[in-house]
């Protein structure tokens, strides 16, 4: 705005200084003019945010002065539509710019109105007759309109900003949990079975899925390192991914029960974060649970609408508290689970055991989120 | 109330002569090699605590399984097999000849003790992966005749939860359960009864002779 009114006011430069009958103070208003023009606006631009209310009452008193003293530069039949009586633009300026940085409505107001009223008096002198009212009004209220609105886009722009600047904050914020959230899903599962490697000690002694398992989280643990996807075409059967997961613990004394899940379909990405899953589960009952008995139970639902899996022990339990979940159970099982639009719910008594639910309604579903690992 | 007296038929030298010594709060009348030694002797027992197989080296004629079974229950007896068996297949095809449980080896002396007096009693004591199995009768429409909270009580046996932890999800008293559960043994037995092996395998997906033959 500034530098549009500098321009508008360039072309008239030459004539106000090399006129005859100029006011000796005329340079000195349109030195004054030109500066008070040209520096808040290279200040502005190189701090990169608006001025204070400080600047802007300077501003105003500069603008109130230049009109003043415009009194005494300016012919009378030279205050309107000229820009050799560069004042009252200069006013407008003032009002639609710096201005804006003022926040406070109880030094904004009085300041435009000081601008308005030192307009009027500036082009007081132009009325001499009734038919010269309308263009002195009409003068005050571009000001009066002018200003405000200026004002109200200006906060709304800085609004806006703030709030891109909260969103931008909360995107990187959200990015950066799910990529730590990603991290453990891939890498939680991988740490439980290097320990039972370490802790089984030789070959002789483990159990003979460990290495099954090992190799599967080798393969997830890459994936996640290098970026690469899973491979995640094709569809199995609900009974196949338990009867496997079963396979890989069998040092556990695991009963699966799923005759009813034989026609379930679940797409590869469902089918290989349910199998993290209940490897996560079935490592926690195998290092903490102490089970004599451990029971997979798989089903579709008798309307065909989504499918059930359960998981029960009766070893140890614990008393459940979400807010103490490790990172299998909150990471691994619940979050990567909901993402496939799987619920999970997890009861256990200490002394009792543990029963953990995992239910999948597609109505409820979201679409799957799909991620490199 | 009497107390239920049992007979133990297995073809193990120590496990006949140790099981009434480690569970000493039942009443062990009689220890059996084999099936027709107790026919033969007749011990005035309610239940016999059967091994599922029976026909070794040192008595190769000696009847076992489902035969065995059949027998024992034709002769009046309550019949629980106590078995190292896992297959479902082989463990239903006990039921389906007419035991009233199967109890694994594996089990605690404790468990195995009240599994014991469950049977004693009429109830139905299967592990879960039979129970499984009557699930699949009752959704494929073969089983039909179960009440929704019957329905519900073994669906959770299917799970493997206890009675105590049915009583906490299901808000009702372990007695009530446990009287949902001996009026599903009932219903199940009459099935079992009453159904051929054929209609039954048929409802299993099994191909025929599965359930005749483990």
């Amino acid at each position: 705005m500034r530098v549009a009114t500098l321009v508008q006011m360039a072309p008239s430069l030459a004539t106000a200084l090399t006129a005859e009958d100029r006011h000796p103070a005329t340079v000195v208003t349109w030195l004054v003019a030109l500066v008070a023009l040209t520096v808040p606006s290279v200040v502005v631009l190189l701090r990169r945010r608006p001025l204070g209310p400080a600047a802007a009452v300077a501003d105003v008193a500069i603008a109130v002065l230049l009109l003043v003293a415009g009194l005494w530069t300016v012919p009378v039949d030279l205050r309107q539509g000229t820009w050799l009586g560069f004042q009252a633009g200069y006013a407008i300026c003032v009002a639609c710019s710096l201005l804006t940085g003022v926040t406070s409505r109880r030094l904004y107001v009085p300041l435009l109105a000081t601008l308005a009223t030192a307009t009027a008096v500036y082009q007081a002198p132009t009325v001499h007759r009734w038919s010269d009212v309308p263009d002195l009004l009409g003068n005050v209220l571009t000001i009066l309109v002018l200003g405000p609105l200026a004002w109200t886009c200006t906060r709304m722009i800085i609004r806006i900003g703030a709030e891109a600047d909260e969103a931008r904050q909360l995107a990187a914020d959200a990015a950066r949990t799910e990529e730590e959230r990603r991290a453990r899903t891939a890498i939680h599962n991988g740490t439980a079975v290097l320990r039972l490697l370490v802790e089984t000690g030789g070959d002789a002694d483990q159990p003979a899925g460990l290495r099954q398992q090992a190799e599967i989280e080798l393969s997830r643990m890459r994936a996640y390192l290098t970026g690469d996807a899973l491979p995640a075409a094709g569809t199995t059967s609900l009974a196949a991914v338990v009867t496997a997961a079963r396979a890989e613990f069998d040092d556990l004394p695991i009963t699966v029960v799923a005759h009813l899940a034989d026609e379930a379909e679940l797409n590869r990405a469902v089918a290989d974060d349910l199998a993290a899953a209940l490897r996560s589960l079935l490592l926690n009952v195998r290092l903490h649970a102490g089970a004599r008995e451990v029971v997979l139970h798989a089903e579709e639902h008798e309307d065909g609408d989504g499918w059930e899996v359960s998981l029960h022990d009766d070893g140890v339990g614990f008393a459940v508290d979400e807010m103490s979940y490790g990172v299998g159970i909150r990471d691994v099982v619940i979050g990567q689970l909901a993402r496939s639009g799987v619920a999970t719910v997890v009861d256990s008594v200490p002394g009792l055991g543990t029963t953990v639910t995992l239910t999948c309604t597609p109505a409820r579903s979201p679409a799957r989120t799909e991620e490199p690992v | 109330m009497t107390v239920p007296r049992f007979a133990h038929v297995d073809d193990t030298t120590a496990l006949r002569a140790s099981l009434g010594l480690l569970l000493p709060d039942l009443d062990f009348v009689s220890a059996h090699p084999n099936v027709e030694d107790l026919l033969a002797k007749r011990p005035a027992a309610d239940v016999v605590v059967l091994d599922l197989h029976l026909a070794t080296a040192g008595q190769p004629e000696a009847a076992q399984g489902p035969v065995a079974i059949r027998a024992l229950v034709a002769a009046g007896y309550r019949v629980c097999v106590y078995t190292q068996e896992q297959r479902r297949f082989v463990l239903a095809a006990c039921l389906a000849a007419g035991a009233t449980g199967v109890v694994s080896k594996t089990e605690t002396l404790e468990a195995t003790a009240a599994a014991f007096r469950a049977v004693a009693d009429g109830e139905l004591v299967v592990p879960p992966a039979v129970a499984g199995l009557l699930e699949v009768l009752v959704r494929r429409g073969s089983l039909t005749v179960l009440s929704p909270r019957q329905r519900q009580v073994l669906a959770a046996r299917a799970r493997g939860l206890t009675f105590a932890e049915m009583s906490r999800t299901m808000f009702l008293a372990e007695s009530t359960l446990r009287g949902y559960w001996i009026d599903l043994s009932r219903i199940v037995e009459e099935y079992l009864q009453e159904t051929s092996a054929g209609d039954i395998e048929r409802a299993l997906g099994l191909s025929p002779g599965d359930l005749l033959d483990p």
